[in-house]
């Protein structure tokens, strides 16, 4: 067992020590094991890696070392080379030897692994040189890149808990002031700004206080605080530890999302690690700071994400929201003084502790500071993490570091702020993206999920899923969400099955103001978002489905048919072989036919055919 | 007491005693334990946490079943996910789930009657780059399409009638 | 400490703390408030009490529910308007859903011309014409007894004995629940000797002088140990109770 730290200038010597074990020149080939490129096979990847490395022994010194994710997941598994920051992507367990040889022993580059400039077609030997990256600005996430999470002294290395060292010698008040200065704001839905939550939590009386990390994420398509808490759980850590001397808080809590394993696993072992070193526990680093924190894992409800539903939930009630006529700052967890900050906004406080408030508010713009992280996903050629300054366009994102829309298709919207956030077509790309300007523009920036829709995405169906998801997480205590939302989705359901009239969309928007105007918590009220966005800005599309009976996309089943391309079809019979209900039939050789009674519109015929001979219309 | 009783009593205690504290708010994190031990939550099970944690046992009901990660009756060997996250979504994935509902007979969120595969969603596990995905016994398999998914249910549960 | 709130255009006292709904009762008017009960938390899920409100610097009118809004110096609150009665409409329709035929509700309904039904009613609840307010949980665990569930969650919730039981297991048939619920809709029948109530079957005690039933053996029992009584304490009906003290007062020897 490693002693612990006795004070700032321990720590300060446990990193030197650490720096002289490994020189700067210490070649690292950093495999991607985040979730992404894990279910893309990166292990076995970086298994094999580790392999053919450790039997180099004395011949050459690197290391194989698996991290979280890097952000471009699109090319998972993706491998980093340190510090040439050669990025090789698509790698596989038969690229291993070759990297080996050619690249660690060669000094030569696999051109076949390398990432290629859609814009300009040319190969990307560095991370600066790829677009996806290009376009960023990785404050938060660079370092998932560079260490691996499951070692504090990764982290340490890297000048970890040189934060808490300098808040440490500030002083609580200080480091409030630096907060508040930075003018960082909650990244996890409603951009509060962090510095003034601390100080009412701060200023409330009560010798027990808490300190949560929202790691609920529930938005349905997002995973930025999953790829912070598996890729660099320190750095969230250090961001509390911070905020508890800040605020006199003694204890933590991480709420996480029961779906993120790893996460937990990660957040878990990184306590662990801390308290060893005397970062958490009693006098942390010799100073009167005592702080401990403990991992609460969700049970699968997104409104535990939800303020106080998380308290009902932690305090292990049912997680019904309240109406909250104290704020949390004076009576949170167990009746106690609580600051409840998302995993983003806690990675961000070393950051401005370290490099001070006026570097931080530089970034980004004046109402909105820092970089967010979006998860860019849905239709669009690069999926992955980016991370950008506050203010940047919605087009330099989607298009930029995205790459825009593959296989050739239009561009037709993307749904910030998540369930509850709207969708914004394509006159909308150069909008600013920050918390006020996306909120005036009938969206919002939520907690940053990025959702990309091209022109075979059909909105009246995106609203209807995201009522789906919306009624079945809602916790069932307000009349108007739990039975509203149903209807709702229901509703949709009926204009995406073709029975819906005017009079339906009317009804439609009769019921969901009252949903908004009635509903307790924000799931409720903001529920009705996607369906309104659309609705604001695909009225027309509605229109088709109602007047029609059309879905102009070629999504709504009961609106669509299957049918074969004679030109096209060479009859090579594939689909008539996979078509689960017989209903394709024809000779050998021959154009084929879709038997459109007992079609049931499962798509599988599209899917196998080579030829793109089957029409959807 | 039946001897299957009395051992399940023992690994109920076993968990229970993880938490030392005896602190309501360990609940769900023990109602995680208990399931990762027994499959499911057992009306024992929560019985006895209920009574560990000094809670009414309709306190605790009423917490298992507001969550939808935790189930009350018993669950099959397998499970197939499917991910139902707007990522997935927009990029086919209600087809993958009405294939597995039409290959299974059973909805999202059942169980087939001989207990070999639960049928399940889940929103978003953080891969979206590769989706629509498919989580099966832990394993993820991304891109799928409507017939692969169909594939891979068929062979594992053909698989099992083998052994 | 008191508060002055201006309520319809009148300046009114209230005790700080007090909700938006008790004040606007005591002030004479009638708002629909379903699930609110003075003895219970509040959970403020009906959705039926709607106010609007206005905060002393605030140029905005807020609508909200009041059963759960403090009272405040300078508050504005207005118990009608057209907003709130679309409003109040439209989640009384949602209910009507759930207890088409429930007196309180009909009665509502014919108060804020809500006619016509125009969403299919719902037909798979466990418990017909159960609005979900959660009063017969709420009061149940207020009074210790804890023998109901709120269970599941969104527009699969239900209320009811734990375990997916048809029995409560810690159900005394005190009655309760009964007496609370809105829409009247737990079945409880009584006999001259009995009470069936939530899968279960009680002994009623009947009163030692008239002879009128009491409350079930079980709820007596658990009121006499709490009250750290000897079970056999005198059985006698609240009348007769009554009875016996003017009695008391009137006879001479006293
Ligand atoms: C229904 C609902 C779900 C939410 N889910 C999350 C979540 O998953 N993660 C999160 O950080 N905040 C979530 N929030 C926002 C939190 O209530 C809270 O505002 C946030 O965690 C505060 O942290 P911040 O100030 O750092 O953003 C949710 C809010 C609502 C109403
Ligand atoms: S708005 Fe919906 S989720 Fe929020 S408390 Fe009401 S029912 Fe629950
Ligand atoms: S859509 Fe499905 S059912 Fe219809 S023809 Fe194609 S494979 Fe057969
Ligand atoms: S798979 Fe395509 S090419 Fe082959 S028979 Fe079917 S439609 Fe024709
Ligand atoms: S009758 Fe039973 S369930 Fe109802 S309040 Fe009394 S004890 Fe509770
Ligand atoms: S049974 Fe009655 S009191 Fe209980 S939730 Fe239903 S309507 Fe409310
Ligand atoms: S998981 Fe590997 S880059 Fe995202
Ligand atoms: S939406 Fe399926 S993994 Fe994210
Ligand atoms: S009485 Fe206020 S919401 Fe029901």
């Amino acid at each position: 067992m490693t002693a612990k730290l006795a004070d700032p200038g321990a720590l300060a010597r446990y990193r030197d020590a650490l720096g002289d074990l490994r020189s700067p020149r210490q070649e690292v080939i950093a495999v991607c094991v985040g979730t992404g490129c894990r279910a893309n096979g990166a292990i076995a990847v970086y298994e094999a890696l580790r392999a053919k490395v450790e039997a180099l022994g004395a011949v050459r010194e690197v290391e194989a070392r698996a991290t979280g994710c890097q952000g471009f997941c699109q090319g998972g598994p993706l491998l980093l080379l340190v510090p040439e920051g050669i990025v090789y992507e698509h790698v596989r367990i038969e690229d291993v030897s070759e990297i080996v040889e050619k690249t660690v022993l060669g000094g030569e580059i696999v051109e076949r692994l390398l990432c290629v400039d859609s814009a300009t077609n040319l190969q990307c030997r560095r991370d600066e040189e790829i677009p996806f990256y290009r376009h960023q600005q990785r404050l938060l996430l660079r370092d998932n890149g560079l260490l691996d999470p499951t070692s504090i002294d990764d982290y340490i290395a890297l000048g970890g808990y040189s934060a808490l060292s300098r808040a440490l010698e500030m002083g609580p008040v200080a480091v409030l002031e630096e907060v508040k200065r930075s003018g960082l704001r909650g990244r996890g839905g409603a951009g509060f700004p962090t510095g003034r939550k601390w100080e009412a939590c701060r200023n409330a009386s009560g010798d027990l206080k808490y300190v949560v990390c929202n790691a609920d994420e529930g938005d349905p398509g997002a995973f930025m605080d999953d790829a912070l808490l598996e890729g660099n759980p320190h750095s969230v850590l250090e961001g509390m530890i911070i905020g508890a001397l800040a605020m006199g808080a003694r204890e933590g809590h991480v709420y996480v999302r029961q779906e993120y394993p790893v996460a937990v696993e990660r957040i878990t072992r990184a306590i662990s690690q801390a308290r060893e070193l005397g970062l958490l526990g009693e006098a942390i680093l010799g100073s009167e700071l005592y702080f401990d924190v403990q991992v609460s894992r969700g049970g699968g409800a997104f409104v535990c994400g939800e303020a106080s539903a998380m308290m009902a939930s932690l305090e292990g009630r049912r997680g019904v929201p309240r109406r909250r006529l104290i704020h949390l700052s004076e009576r949170g967890l167990w009746g106690r003084p609580t600051n409840l900050n998302n995993v983003e906004t806690w990675a961000n406080v070393p950051h401005i502790v370290l490099k001070g408030s006026g570097w931080f508010s530089s970034i980004g713009t004046e109402g909105s500071t820092g970089t967010k992280i979006f998860s860019l996903v849905g239709k669009v050629s690069n999926t992955g993490l980016v991370e950008v300054p506050m203010g940047t366009t919605l087009r330099e994102i989607v298009f930029g570091a995205g790459g825009g829309i593959p296989d050739g298709k239009a561009f037709k919207a993307v749904q910030t702020g998540g369930p509850s956030g709207g969708c914004l077509p394509a006159d909308r790309l150069d909008v600013p993206v920050d918390f006020d300007t996306l909120e005036a523009e009938g969206s919002m920036m939520g907690s940053g999920g990025m959702i990309v829709m091209d022109e075979d995405t059909c909105m009246v169906d995106v609203a209807k899923y995201f009522l789906r998801f919306l009624a079945s997480e809602s916790c069932g205590n307000c009349t108007s969400c739990r039975d509203g939302l149903a209807l709702l989705h229901d509703l949709l359901g009926d204009i995406t099955e073709g029975s819906g009239t005017r009079q339906t969309i009317a009804l439609v928007e009769e019921l969901a103001d009252t949903v908004e105007a009635t509903s307790l918590c924000a799931l409720g009220t903001s529920a009705v978002n996607p369906v309104l966005s659309t609705l604001r800005y695909f009225r027309d599309e509605y229109l088709a489905h109602v007047d029609e009976k059309r879905c102009p996309a070629g999504v709504c089943k009961a609106l669509i048919t299957f049918s074969i391309d004679a030109e096209r079809c060479n009859g090579c019979t594939l689909c008539a072989a996979r078509c689960p209900q017989d209903a394709v039939i024809g000779e050998k050789k021959q154009p084929h036919t879709i038997t459109q009674g007992l079609c049931i519109k499962c798509g599988i015929c599209r899917d196998v055919c080579k030829r793109d001979a089957v029409l959807v219309q | 007491m039946s001897e299957t009783q009395a051992t399940d009593t023992g690994r109920v205690a076993a968990v229970l005693a993880r938490y030392p504290r005896h602190d309501p708010g360990d609940l769900v994190n023990i109602l995680h334990d208990l399931q990762a031990e027994f499959r499911y939550l057992t009306e024992t099970a929560l019985q006895e946490a209920a009574a560990y944690l000094g809670l009414p046992p309709a306190q605790v009901y009423g917490v298992t079943t507001f969550y939808h990660g935790f189930h009350t009756e018993p669950r099959g060997e397998h499970t197939c996910t499917v991910c139902m996250g707007t990522a997935c979504h927009v990029r086919g994935a209600p087809r993958l789930l009405e294939q597995l509902e039409r290959d299974t007979g059973v909805a999202a969120g059942g169980t087939t009657p001989d207990l070999s595969l639960n049928v399940e969603e889940v929103s978003c596990v953080g891969a979206c780059a590769i989706g629509p995905l498919v989580i099966l016994d832990g394993d993820t398999h991304g891109h799928m399409t409507a017939d692969d998914l169909s594939r891979l249910v068929t062979k594992l549960l053909d698989n099992e009638g083998r052994e | 400490m008191n508060v002055e709130l201006i309520v319809d255009d009148v300046q009114v006292t209230a005790e700080a703390g007090e909700s938006v709904l008790d004040v606007a009762r005591h002030a004479g008017r009638d708002i629909p408030a379903l699930c609110h009960h003075e003895a219970v938390p509040t959970i403020a899920s009906c959705r039926l009490c709607l106010m609007e409100v206005r905060r002393p610097g605030r140029d905005w009118v807020q609508l909200t529910t009041s059963c759960d809004y403090p009272v405040s110096a300078g508050l504005v609150v207005v118990t009608d308007s057209a907003r709130i009665r679309k409003h109040r409409a439209m989640n009384l329709e949602l209910l009507l859903r759930r207890a088409p035929d429930a007196p309180v509700l009909r009665q509502l309904a014919a108060q804020l011309d809500v006619t016509e039904p125009r969403f299919a009613p719902v037909t798979d609840a466990p418990l017909p014409d159960c609005i979900l307010c959660e009063l017969c949980v709420r009061v149940c665990s207020a009074l210790g007894y804890n023998a109901l569930a709120a269970i599941g969650r969104g527009a699969h919730k239900s209320v009811g004995p734990p375990f997916g039981q048809m029995e409560a297991p810690d159900c005394v048939g005190c009655g309760s629940c009964y007496e609370a619920c809105p829409t009247a809709c737990i079945p409880m029948e009584d006999t001259a000797t009995t009470r069936a109530i939530w899968g279960r079957t009680f002994e009623l005690l009947a009163c030692e002088r008239c002879g009128r039933p009491i409350t079930t053996e079980a709820h007596a029992a658990t009121m006499a140990a709490k009250a750290d009584l000897p079970v056999k304490s005198d059985h006698l009906c609240d009348v007769c109770k009554r009875r016996i003290v003017s009695e008391r007062l009137a006879s001479p020897g006293r």
